[in-house]
């Protein structure tokens, strides 16, 4: 079963293609990166995905259902999207942001004991449990990310997207937000995280989805996807890649413009 | 959402009503407007004399009801406004139901109609469907335009307001007698209102009150941006359309019956949002309280104040905006 599917979509705004004829399946407990280049069409995808953009053609599904016969509710109770940066001027605690996400569960205006006890144990998942009831706005940006990680986990949906999770973080929060993110995974969660680190992506992730110009230039396992001609290309610089011991990690050098 | 709190809210409220109502340019002891008011439970207090007993029954009473009742709604009008919005300059009038409402009852007036049709007074009759039918004519222009954004809605609202306003101008200018009972109209007043205006209001109140309260979490998911709501599932144009279509229709319901007093939806959720927070159940329960609270206390005040009746939109306007900045300079959380 694929938990996302994309069969022939194209995304026309304003008379310019963002995306171009992309495919592809994710199955349902695994974990993908999607990366390429700034304005390759990541950011669209992720708005495809969860129907905030209609797509000019093509199909989308979700757990195997057309995303058109999905309502607004149907979507979040399958995806749970941390964008790349929140900020309110408002209020909020962490325990008002993290019981948001319950909405999809129970819209009515009273909490339930499975509302509290799911963002409660988000947070604690999290490591946040001291936070809860902070304002938000007053966090550090790496204790804002990893309490829209907590809100995403509350959602309690299949699939994890992610945007660019690890932005403006510093390298131990990077670590703290990818290894929740693997242990969610090893909880047969679906996450699928578009990523700009790649040095960062590869420690974690095995499956990549690479992009260019609303394109998909390759697509699959870290041992078949990466090479020094695909990532010149995609970033038009030169790369040296080195492997670690295992031949498990790479780590993407930028030469020089090419 | 403490009981105990919602209980003293519930306690200051009656005991301001009590006395507000033994407030008055007549003179009737405070004992005995207790009394009086004793005597509607137990016939053994009553033994006024009637005109005391009309006054406080048949024109306080029902006046100081109504003005907490109206506070109460604008209040409600003003949260849901704030939170479509996003917007801290929002109030209940921002898509045109004050104009709409002011151009209704001006048309009344300069036109002079009949007092009443079908035993409803013809001003306040015009001032509601005035304000209703503007409010729809920026939402039709707002749907059309293939927009989805707040501003524009925003912007259009405004534009028709200044339209309407421009209108109500020229109108005045050609019909110079009308001008005072206009200008009077859209500063709003509780002058000569009863029990059956009470109830009317009233009415408007449960049904907005129940619709918001039931919308609780809708207005908190608004107040993240549409990007944000729509992932955690909301239908946010759907939401946000019926939110606006019953604020408005409430805030036209007490503007027809009240004129136009502003202020109250304006500061009130702001006021409030300082000691609650964000989230909207708590914040429409105590905003219910202190709109009405407030717009109660302006009322006594513009009405026994001086020797003559002042609208009360003066009022709220001259107490309301220096506690309003007392409180922005005072207060430790930012006001939005």
């Amino acid at each position: 079963m694929n938990c996302v599917e994309l069969s022939n979509v194209c995304c026309r705004v304003d008379g310019k293609d963002i995306l171009n004829d992309i495919s592809f399946a994710i199955p349902s407990g695994s974990m993908w990166a999607i990366i390429g280049p700034n304005g390759a069409g990541k950011s669209t995808l992720i708005k495809i995905l969860t129907s905030i953009i209609k797509p000019t053609s093509g199909e989308v599904k979700i757990n195997g259902v057309n995303i058109n016969n999905l309502s607004r509710l149907d979507i979040a109770k399958n995806i749970a999207v941390v964008p790349d940066n929140f900020n309110t001027n408002f209020d909020f605690t962490v325990f008002d942001i993290v019981l948001m996400s319950r909405y999809s569960h129970n819209r009515k205006s009273y909490i339930t004991n499975a509302d509290n006890a799911a963002v409660l144990e988000a947070l604690d998942k999290a490591k946040i449990s001291h936070l809860k009831n902070n304002l938000y706005k007053t966090l550090s940006s790496g204790e804002k990310q990893t309490v829209l990680l907590a809100r995403a986990i509350a959602q309690d949906s299949d699939v994890i997207l992610l945007d660019e999770p690890t932005s403006n973080l510093d390298v131990k929060n990077q670590m703290e937000i990818m290894h929740m993110l693997k242990t969610l995974n090893e909880e047969k969660k679906s996450v699928i995280a578009v990523m700009h680190d790649i040095n960062l992506a590869v420690r974690f992730i095995n499956n990549f989805i690479i992009i260019k110009q609303g394109k998909i230039i390759n697509s699959g396992n870290i041992k078949t996807v990466f090479n020094e001609d695909i990532l010149t290309d995609l970033y038009d610089i030169n790369v040296d890649i080195y492997k670690d011991v295992n031949s498990r990690f790479l780590f993407m050098q930028a030469e020089k413009i090419k | 959402m403490k009981k105990i709190h919602i209980f003293i809210f519930t306690a200051i409220s009656i005991i301001l009503i009590l006395l507000y109502t033994a407030a008055g340019t007549a003179d009737i002891a405070f004992l005995d407007t207790f009394k009086i008011l004793a005597g509607k439970l137990n016939s053994s207090l009553s033994g006024f004399s009637n005109s005391k007993e009309i006054i406080i029954l048949n024109i306080r009473l029902p006046r100081v009801l109504l003005s907490y009742i109206s506070g109460a709604c604008l209040a409600l009008c003003g949260c849901g406004y704030q939170s479509v919005f996003k917007n801290p300059l929002s109030d209940p009038f921002i898509l045109g139901v004050s104009s709409g409402a002011a151009l209704g009852a001006t048309l009344s007036i300069v036109l002079s109609m009949p007092n009443t049709f079908l035993g409803l007074n013809i001003t306040a009759l015009m001032a509601f469907f005035g304000a209703v039918i503007t409010v729809f004519v920026v939402f039709a222009i707002y749907e059309n335009s293939q927009r989805n954004s707040t501003s524009s809605l925003l912007l259009i609202g405004i534009a028709i307001g200044q339209f309407i306003t421009a209108v109500i101008s020229v109108l005045m200018l050609l019909n110079q007698d009308n001008i005072k009972d206009i200008y009077f109209w859209t500063l709003g007043s509780f002058a000569a209102k009863s029990w059956p205006h009470l109830a009317v209001v009233s009415v408007y109140f449960v049904i907005g009150f129940c619709f918001m309260m039931h919308n609780s979490k809708n207005l908190d998911i608004m107040l993240l941006g549409s990007q944000e709501a729509q992932y955690l599932g909301q239908d946010i144009y759907k939401v946000r359309r019926h939110i606006l279509v019953i604020t408005s229709l409430l805030a036209a319901g007490v503007v027809s019956v009240t004129g136009i007093i502003g202020f109250i939806g304006l500061i009130t959720p702001h006021v409030v949002r300082i000691f609650t927070g964000p989230m909207h159940k708590k914040l429409m329960v105590y905003s219910v309280f202190i709109g009405g609270i407030f717009l109660m206390t302006a009322d006594t005040i513009a009405r026994s104040a001086l020797k003559f009746e002042l609208p009360v939109g003066i009022v709220t306007a001259i107490f309301g905006a220096p506690f309003f900045i007392y409180l922005i300079y005072s207060s430790k959380r930012e006001v939005l």
